[in-house]
Formats: C-alpha cells, sequence, structure tokens
C-alpha cells in the first residue's frame, strides 16, 4: 500500500468511525428545491452522482417520483456503481447529484437514503426501465434525500467528462420473469 | 443494564468496517421485535397482509388469533430481518406504525432507532389453485425469494431423531406432501408480478423414506422442480436445501432439472455435537459422509454454487455444547475455512431457542459472537473470492455473513 493511499484509507476509517451508529437514525427529509426539479423537465437533462471518493456516474433514470426526494435504477448491483451507492448509504457519505440541461449545471449535495427491492418505488422504476426496453432489468432502485445546494468546483466539472453510465456486472442479474428465462428473447 | 441502542451504536463502533444495518439485524434477531397494535393493524392492510397459512408452519403462542402476521422486516439498505413474531422475548425492541409519517418506525421505548418497512404482500396472496389450495400455503414469500415446501413435515421427528433446535412443523397446520399442479400454478402466478422475484428456494422437511433411502424425497424434489420449471425455458435461479446427496444423485437431480443451486445444511459443524444435536442427520447419513457429499456437489452445481449453513449459538447450548465462545468461534472458522478451499459457502445463521425444540428455551451466546462469527466467516470466504450470489442479503435474508458481501468485488 503507497502512503498516500495508507493516508486515504485512514481517513476512511475515521470518517466511518464518526459516522457509525448515526447513520440508522430517523430524520425528516428536506424537499428538493425548485431548480432541481426545473432541471429533471429538461428533456436532455444529464444526471450525474459524483460519490465521496470522487467517482461519477451517470444515472439517466434519476427523477423525482413525487417532487420530493429522488429515487434511480440499478440495473445491477453486483458493480462498482452499486458499490458505491450502498458505501454511501451504509457509511453516511452524502453523494453530489449534478443535472446539467445544456444550459444550466447545478449541484446538490444529497444522502444516499434506502435500497427498495420490492414494493411501490422499486416497482415504479422498474416499469420505467422495461417501458424503455422489455428486456432491461433493474436489480433496485434508490431514494435519494436533500441535503443542500453543493458549489461546483473545477475539479467536479472536469470530472463529468469522463462519466460513464453504471458498469455491467459479470452475470446479468435478471428477475425470474424477465424474457430472456422463457424463450422470449434472442439472448 | 445497557440499553438496545447503546450496545448497537457500541457495536458499530468497535467494528467501523461493518455495516451498521447488519449489526442493527443481529441486534434486532437477537432482542427481538414486538408489533404495537398501531403497527399489526397497519399490517391487516392489503399492501402488507401476508397469509394466514405458512409452509414451515411452527407455533408460537403470542399471536393474536385474529390479526395475521406480517412478512419479515426491511431495513433502508434492503437488510432483511427474520423475526419470531408472537415469540416471549425478554426485551425486544418495539415496531410502531407512524400515521403522520405514513412509515413503521423501530423503536426503543420512546426513542426511535430508524425508520423500517416490511416485506410487501405478493399478489398471488389470496388466490387459489385449480384444486382450490391457497396458494399461500404453497409458496412463502420474501423480499425477492420465493420459497416452497415440497413435503410439509420432518421424518426425523419419529423416533425424537429431530435436529434439537428444530421447531419446524410444529403449528399443526402442515399439508404433508405438495401437489405439483399446485406448484406450478403458484409459480405461474407468482411470475406475473413484475420483478417480484429472482429466485426460487425448495426446500422441505427430511424423508428418508423409499429404497434406497431417500429415494422417495429425492424422485419428489424432481418432480417438484419440473412442475417450477414448465414456467421456464431452461435453468432458473434455484436452490434446493436438503439432506447431503451422493454425487450420483446430484447428478440425477440436476440433469432432470433445472435447478442452479444446492444447500445440504450441516447445521452443527463440530463433529461430536453434530452427532449429539442432529442425531436423525447422523443416523441416516453421518457427519463425515455428509461434509464429503457436500464437497462433491460442487464438482455437479459449480464453486459457490453449494451453501452449507450452521445454526450459530446451537453449538453452545446445553448440555453438551462449547465452554466458551471462543472455542465455538474457532471451531466454526475452521469449518468455514475447510469449506472455502473446497468451493462450498459456508454460512451462519442466528440460533433463536424455541420451546417447542429439544433444546428448549435457553440464553443465546451474547450479541458480540454473532458478529465475530459473522465477520470471521465473510473475511474467510472473501480471501477465497467465494461470493454468495444464491444465499446473500436479497435471495436469503438469514445470513448477517453474507449480507456484508455486497461492497465485495
Amino acid at each position: 500500500m503507497t502512503e498516500r493511499n495508507e493516508g486515504q484509507a485512514q481517513r476512511g476509517q475515521e470518517q466511518r468511525k464518526q459516522s457509525q451508529g448515526k447513520q440508522c437514525q430517523k430524520k425528516q427529509p428536506r424537499l428538493l428545491p425548485p431548480s432541481a426539479l426545473e432541471l429533471l423537465k429538461a428533456p436532455d437533462c444529464r444526471k450525474y452522482i459524483r460519490f465521496a471518493d470522487g467517482k461519477t456516474v451517470l444515472f439517466p433514470s434519476l427523477s423525482s417520483p413525487d417532487g420530493q426526494i429522488l429515487a434511480l435504477a440499478l440495473e445491477e448491483e453486483h458493480t462498482e456503481a452499486g458499490r458505491a451507492l450502498l458505501d454511501a448509504l451504509w457509511f453516511s457519505h452524502p453523494v453530489c447529484v449534478i443535472l446539467d440541461d445544456g444550459n444550466r449545471i447545478q449541484g446538490y449535495r444529497m444522502e444516499v437514503y434506502r435500497c427498495h427491492i420490492a414494493g411501490p418505488l422499486f416497482l415504479k422504476k422498474l416499469l420505467e426501465v422495461r417501458a424503455e426496453d422489455p428486456e432491461k432489468d433493474m436489480a433496485s432502485a434508490w431514494e435519494l434525500h436533500f441535503l443542500e445546494e453543493e458549489e461546483l468546483t473545477k475539479e467536479k466539472r472536469a470530472a463529468l467528462l469522463g462519466a460513464a453510465p453504471a458498469d455491467r456486472a459479470e452475470i446479468p442479474e435478471w428477475h425470474l420473469d424477465h424474457p430472456a428465462l422463457h424463450g422470449q428473447t434472442g439472448r | 443494564m445497557q440499553g438496545k441502542r447503546a450496545e448497537w451504536e457500541k457495536a458499530c463502533r468497535e467494528y467501523p468496517d461493518l455495516s451498521p444495518f447488519v449489526l442493527l439485524k443481529m441486534s434486532m434477531v437477537w432482542h427481538g421485535a414486538v408489533l404495537t397494535e398501531a403497527a399489526l393493524d397497519r399490517l391487516q392492510e392489503p399492501d402488507y397482509c401476508f397469509g394466514k397459512l405458512e409452509p414451515f408452519g411452527i407455533s408460537f403462542g403470542g399471536r393474536p388469533a385474529d390479526k395475521v402476521m406480517p412478512g419479515g422486516i426491511l431495513l433502508r439498505d434492503a437488510t432483511f430481518v427474520y423475526i419470531n413474531y408472537g415469540e416471549n422475548y425478554r426485551d425486544p425492541y418495539q415496531i410502531d406504525w407512524d400515521a403522520g409519517r405514513g412509515e413503521f418506525l423501530l423503536k426503543e421505548g420512546e426513542d426511535v432507532i430508524d425508520t423500517v418497512d416490511f416485506v410487501p404482500r405478493p399478489q398471488f396472496f389470496g388466490k387459489t389453485t385449480s384444486r382450490g389450495t391457497p396458494m399461500e400455503a404453497v409458496a412463502e414469500a420474501r423480499a425477492q425469494k420465493l420459497i416452497l415446501t415440497a413435503y410439509q413435515k420432518c421424518r426425523l421427528w419419529e423416533g425424537g431423531k429431530q435436529c434439537h433446535f428444530c421447531a419446524f412443523f410444529t403449528g399443526g397446520h402442515s399439508l404433508g406432501e405438495v401437489d405439483c399442479e399446485d406448484v406450478y400454478e403458484t409459480v405461474r402466478e407468482a411470475l406475473k408480478e413484475p420483478g417480484r422475484f429472482s429466485e426460487i428456494y425448495l426446500s422441505g422437511g427430511t424423508d428418508f423414506g423409499g429404497e434406497p433411502p431417500f429415494s422417495r424425497e429425492v424422485e419428489r424434489y424432481i418432480r417438484v422442480l419440473q412442475a417450477i420449471g414448465r414456467n421456464f425455458s431452461g435453468r432458473f435461479s434455484s436452490q434446493l436445501m436438503a439432506p447431503a446427496y451422493s454425487r450420483k444423485v446430484l447428478e440425477h437431480i440436476y440433469k432432470e432439472t433445472g435447478l442452479t443451486s444446492y444447500c445440504p445444511n450441516i447445521e452443527i459443524w463440530d463433529k461430536k455435537l453434530f452427532q449429539k444435536l442432529c442425531p436423525g442427520k447422523e443416523q441416516w447419513i453421518g457427519h463425515d459422509e455428509w461434509v464429503r457429499r457436500t464437497v462433491d456437489a460442487v464438482e455437479v452445481f459449480g464453486r459457490g454454487k453449494v451453501c452449507t449453513q450452521v445454526v450459530a449459538g446451537a453449538e453452545l447450548a446445553g448440555p453438551w455444547g462449547f465452554e466458551t465462545v471462543d472455542e465455538a468461534l474457532k471451531s466454526n472458522l475452521e469449518g468455514c475455512e475447510f469449506f472455502a478451499k473446497n468451493g462450498v459457502i459456508f454460512l451462519s445463521t442466528i440460533w433463536r431457542p424455541h420451546r417447542a425444540s429439544r433444546l428448549g428455551y435457553q440464553p443465546m451466546p451474547p450479541l458480540d459472537y454473532y458478529i465475530r462469527l459473522a465477520k470471521g466467516l465473510h473475511e474467510i470466504r472473501k480471501s477465497y473470492g467465494l461470493l454468495s450470489t444464491n444465499d446473500d442479503y436479497k435471495h436469503c435474508g438469514n445470513h448477517p455473513d453474507s449480507d456484508l458481501e455486497r461492497l465485495d468485488v
């Protein structure tokens, strides 16, 4: 391990120690600011999440189901993107949601609040994914709560250039009703 | 006395690399939880109301006769928590319904620990098969797992040879052998609900009948798996939890069905304790043969597709158990290391003493034992690159050690 990595690991440990025990406590979410809802309405809005380690991922499925929270569809969990979302939830590492409609770009510091693997929000996001492509599937839906607006530094803006959609798992993560399991696809 | 929140927060500080949610789950299983009247009333509504019939039919005294017990609990990270509703817990958590917030709250007295949710009611519940069998009696549901029971009794109870920690089928409502057409129709109905299930789990009580022994059970499992398989065009994500069969038998099952993984639960790793606590398994198969067959199964199903589970804590139960948690931990970690070397995933589940079992109601090992065990098992399996894709947080939820795998590459 290099000195730099050791330093990062120690800082990570410290952050985790500080956040432990606070993570599961109940609090009311703050509502999304109107600017976020406006940006989300733009048809060509690019939606990114920058994680605590600087990794930035494009999540086109990011939307607000109720004008209060954000939700995204994660196609597969055994991926870097899946682990990054889980790390943010488990260890209270807020993320920066970045919305860019081409004219305006804005950052929002958010808490990764809940992972849904069943229930109404899960179903809503799954149906959105399948409406786009019936052969697509979704491992889980993730609920994000707004904390505060966040200034986008030069570094954060630069990271957007290299951002890609969530990576793919080695093995497809299909539900049992996926058409591939019923001879209804060429896959 | 240290409160539950204080105990959990202390665990979070002592094990900063472990998920606070998994630690909370262990604490909830250890202490138990009770539902307030408001929560139980909310859980009778159509989005949560589970079935009245449970395929594993365990007897619990403290359940109100006019209410249906809910499915398992889901923490915010989707960690599944299985609670024996109606058990007589000494100092349980409370789960309340807050109508103003529209949320279930996990509480210790008036202190809100977190918001929680429950496994939603699957849409096939309340429906019947063409034979008139309630589908909820054929299959049980977790968040992503459909559970079928091929044979709703265990013949190891004949002559008192059942596993000493077991209380399955003590509720008196079991159906015996399941009908294959009922299975086919129930699975077909379950699959109509979009994205509701990603694994089918088949198990049942042990039936050693037939010649050679277990042949009746094996043929029954094949029939049931074939009935399930009529809903698919090829193999489907599935697990069979059954006794340890010979490689030849497993090859037969694999060839005839769409099964993808296999779980012969050893229950107790230590050989002498296995012989005492699992007398039926010892009589019909034996510890060494159980281990050998479990390892052989990897050649049929593949590395990481064979699991075995211990009922952690029962190895410390009186009168025969280990005297210290360190001895118990050493034994289980040795078992995990052995199996991991051979491509088998060795999992733990938390033993909840039940008065209907032969061990009866006796104190559990301390919570810290379960934390150290989950951490140790996870670290060993990780070092061998093993990932429990069939027994993970989503497809089982009974194993804190596999809940910890979610960050593994």
